[in-house]
C-alpha cells in the first residue's frame, strides 16, 4: 500500500496539500485534474524529485519521504517515452531489469512488443515507444508505477494500443496515473481522485464520483451539466422534495432537509409527448433554449421556468421530432436519475 | 542587398583562400620534403601533437564536471565560476602565458615544484599547462551548451529505475553528449595545435626543446630561415584542415 499523509509542497506561489491519500495494493489509481492543478507535482513528490515542506509518504510501511528517487522503488513513466536513442528497445528495457534478459524478454512478451526489441527508438512509432518505456518501468519490478500523462502525446490509434498495455497492469501492482483526460481516467481507474488547484476535491470509485459528485467544482470539472443547488424537505417515507427554482421541484429518494446540491444525469432525462403520458415522478413542460451538437448525441438545452436542463438526444431523434430552439417539449426523469448531496 | 552581402562573403572567402594558397605555393617540393624530415621539424611535429593531445585530454576531463555542474546544478559561487571560465576568452593569450610564467617562477607553487624536483617552466610540461588553461574555457563553453540541451528527464527516469546520480550520468548524459564531447575535443585540439602567444613565455621558445610548430615558424622567421618557416606553416595548415574535415563530418 502507498499512503500520503499531511503532505505540503510549495513550488513558487503554488502550494499542493494532500491530507490523506491511500492507494491499496494492486489498485490502478487515477488522479484527474486540469493542467496546473498539481498532478505532476504530486507525482514528482512521490518519486522523490520534489521535496515536500512536510508530510509522509509511506510505501509498504516505510516512510520514504527523505529517500532519494533511486531508493524508493517507484518507476516513473513520463508523457514522452524518453528512450535512450543510442540503445535498442531491448537494451532500453534491460536498463529497467538491470541487465536481466529473462525478465526483459518476459515483459516484452507480455506487452506484445517482442518484434520491436531489435529496433532503435527512431524506428518506432510514438505508441510503440511508449510501450517500450512502460516495459522498461515494469522490468524494474517497482512497488509503484507512476504514469505522468502517458497517453497525452499519442494519436487515437496509438492511444488505444497503449491503453491495452496499461489494462494489463491492472490488479498486479500499484499504478498511480495522472491525467487531465476524463475518458482515459474512467477507462482505466479502479479508484479516482480529482485534484484542483493543489487540493484533492474528491476520491473514490469512478462510479461514485461520476454519479455522486461531492460538490459543484467536481461536477463542473467532470462536465456534468445538470447540477443544481436547492432546498430540500422531507415528503414522507423515504422521499424528499427539492426545490431548485421557481415552480421547479424534484422528487428524490432519501430523507433530506435544508440546502442540498443535486445532479441529474443528462442521459437519463427523456422527452415525452405530453405530461399525461408520463409516469415518471419528475416531469416538466419546457422550451428548447438551444441544441448543441456533440460527437454521438446532441445536447438539447430545455428551459423550465428559470432552470435549464441538459438532455442528451440522439441525432436521429432530433431530426425525426423536428426539435429546434423555441419548440415546446416535455421532459421527464425518474427519482433514481437524481443524486443528492448535502451542502 | 542579398547580392551585395553574398558578394562580400565570397570576397572574404577568396581573400582567405588566396592568403593560404599564396603561402603554400612558396614551397619548393624538394626543399619541403627535406625540411619535413629534418630533426628539428620532426621534433616540432611530435611535440606539437603530444602536448596538444595531452592538454586537450586534460581539458576535456576537467571541463566535463565543470560544464555539467554549471548546466545542471545551482550552487554558491556558480556565477563566479561562470565568470572565471569566461574571462580567459576575453584575455590576450600572451597575458595568460605571462601570468603562468610569474606563477611558475615566483609563487609558493613554484617553490613546491622546485622542492619536488618538477621542472615545468621552459619544458614541454609547461606547454601542456599553458595549453590546458588556454583551451579549457572554450571546451567548457561547448560542453555547457551540450549538457544544457540534454533533457533532464532521461536522468530522472534512470534514477527511478534504481540508478545513482553518477550511474545515470554515465548511462544517459555521457552517451547523449558524445557528439558535443567530440566537438569540444576537436575544437580544443585545433586551438592547441596552433597556439603561440599562450605558450610563448612559459615554453621559453627554446629551439629543439620547446619548439612546437607555431614556435618553429616564429624562430625560423626570426633566424631568416624562411624555407623552414614555410614548411612548418604548411604542416600546420594540413593538420588544421584535417581536424576541420573530421569536425565537419562529425557535425553531419
Amino acid at each position: 500500500m502507498i499512503g500520503i499523509y499531511e503532505l505540503e509542497v510549495r513550488r513558487g506561489n503554488f502550494t499542493l496539500r494532500v491530507d490523506e491519500l491511500e492507494v491499496r495494493s494492486n489498485k490502478y489509481f487515477v488522479i484527474l485534474g486540469p493542467s496546473g492543478s498539481g498532478k505532476t507535482t504530486l507525482l514528482s513528490t512521490i518519486a522523490g524529485f520534489v521535496k515536500p515542506i512536510r508530510g509522509r509518504i509511506i510505501i509498504d510501511g516505510i516512510n520514504v519521504v527523505n529517500y532519494p528517487p533511486e531508493k524508493r522503488n517507484v518507476a516513473y513513466v513520463f508523457q514522452d517515452p524518453l528512450l535512450l536513442p543510442h540503445l535498442t528497445a531491448l537494451e532500453n528495457i534491460l536498463l529497467g531489469s538491470h541487465g536481466d534478459k529473462r525478465i526483459a524478454l518476459s515483459i516484452a512478451r507480455e506487452l506484445g512488443i517482442e518484434e520491436l526489441l531489435n529496433k532503435y527508438p527512431s524506428q518506432l512509432s510514438r505508441g510503440q515507444q511508449q510501450k517500450v518505456s512502460l516495459a522498461r518501468a515494469l522490468a524494474y519490478n517497482p512497488k509503484v508505477i507512476l504514469l505522468d500523462e502517458p497517453l497525452s502525446s499519442l494519436d487515437r490509434v496509438s492511444k488505444e494500443a497503449v491503453i491495452d498495455a496499461l489494462l494489463k497492469l491492472k490488479g498486479r501492482r500499484i499504478v498511480i496515473h495522472v491525467t487531465h483526460d476524463l475518458s482515459e481516467a474512467f477507462a482505466l481507474a479502479d479508484e479516482l481522485a480529482i485534484i484542483y488547484n493543489g487540493s484533492i476535491l474528491a476520491k473514490g470509485s469512478p462510479d461514485k464520483i461520476m454519479f455522486n459528485p461531492p460538490n459543484e467544482k467536481v461536477a463542473r470539472f467532470l462536465g456534468l451539466t445538470n447540477f443544481f443547488k436547492g432546498y430540500a424537505k422531507t415528503a414522507g417515507g423515504n422521499k424528499s422534495i427539492v426545490k431548485i427554482g421557481e415552480n421547479v421541484e424534484l422528487h428524490v429518494y432519501g430523507k433530506y432537509s435544508g440546502k442540498v446540491f443535486v445532479t441529474v444525469s443528462p442521459g437519463e432525462i427523456f422527452l415525452a409527448k405530453d405530461l399525461d403520458s408520463v409516469t415518471a415522478a419528475n416531469k416538466f413542460e419546457g422550451v428548447i433554449a438551444k441544441i448543441i451538437p456533440r460527437d454521438v448525441v446532441d445536447e438539447v438545452k430545455v428551459k423550465v421556468n428559470s432552470v435549464v436542463f441538459s438532455v442528451y438526444v440522439s441525432k436521429k431523434a432530433v431530426r425525426d421530432l423536428g426539435l429546434k430552439a423555441g419548440k415546446k417539449v416535455v421532459i421527464a426523469f425518474k427519482k433514481s436519475a437524481i443524486t443528492v448531496n448535502k451542502l | 542587398m542579398k547580392k551585395a552581402f553574398i558578394t562580400i562573403s565570397l570576397l572574404y572567402f577568396l581573400m582567405l583562400a588566396l592568403i593560404i594558397i599564396y603561402l603554400l605555393i612558396q614551397n619548393n617540393a624538394s626543399t619541403l620534403i627535406k625540411i619535413l624530415f629534418s630533426d628539428e621539424i620532426r621534433y616540432a611535429i611530435v611535440l606539437t601533437l603530444i602536448t596538444s593531445i595531452a592538454a586537450t585530454f586534460l581539458s576535456i576531463l576537467f571541463s566535463i564536471p565543470v560544464a555539467y555542474s554549471l548546466a545542471n546544478y545551482s550552487f554558491k559561487g556558480k556565477k563566479a565560476v561562470e565568470l572565471l571560465t569566461d574571462i580567459p576568452l576575453a584575455l590576450p593569450p600572451i597575458l595568460l602565458s605571462f601570468a603562468l610564467l610569474i606563477v611558475l617562477t615566483k609563487s609558493p607553487l613554484a617553490m613546491v615544484f622546485k622542492e619536488l624536483g618538477l621542472e615545468v617552466i621552459f619544458t614541454p610540461y609547461g606547454i601542456i599547462v599553458a595549453l590546458f588553461f588556454y583551451v579549457t574555457p572554450e571546451a567548457v563553453k561547448i560542453l555547457y551548451s551540450t549538457f544544457s540541451s540534454i533533457d533532464k528527464r532521461y536522468r530522472m527516469v534512470l534514477k527511478t529505475l534504481g540508478y545513482s546520480d553518477f550511474q545515470s550520468f554515465l548511462k544517459a548524459d555521457i552517451p547523449l553528449s558524445l557528439k558535443g564531447i567530440f566537438s569540444a575535443f576537436l575544437v580544443s585540439l585545433a586551438k592547441c595545435i596552433g597556439a603561440f602567444g599562450a605558450i610563448l613565455l612559459v615554453s621559453g621558445a627554446i629551439k629543439g626543446k620547446t619548439e612546437t610548430l607555431s614556435i618553429a615558424i616564429f624562430l625560423s622567421w626570426q633566424g631568416g630561415d624562411m624555407d623552414t618557416a614555410i614548411a612548418a606553416a604548411t604542416i600546420l595548415i594540413l593538420i588544421s584542415l584535417t581536424i576541420f574535415y573530421v569536425f565537419e563530418r562529425l557535425k553531419k
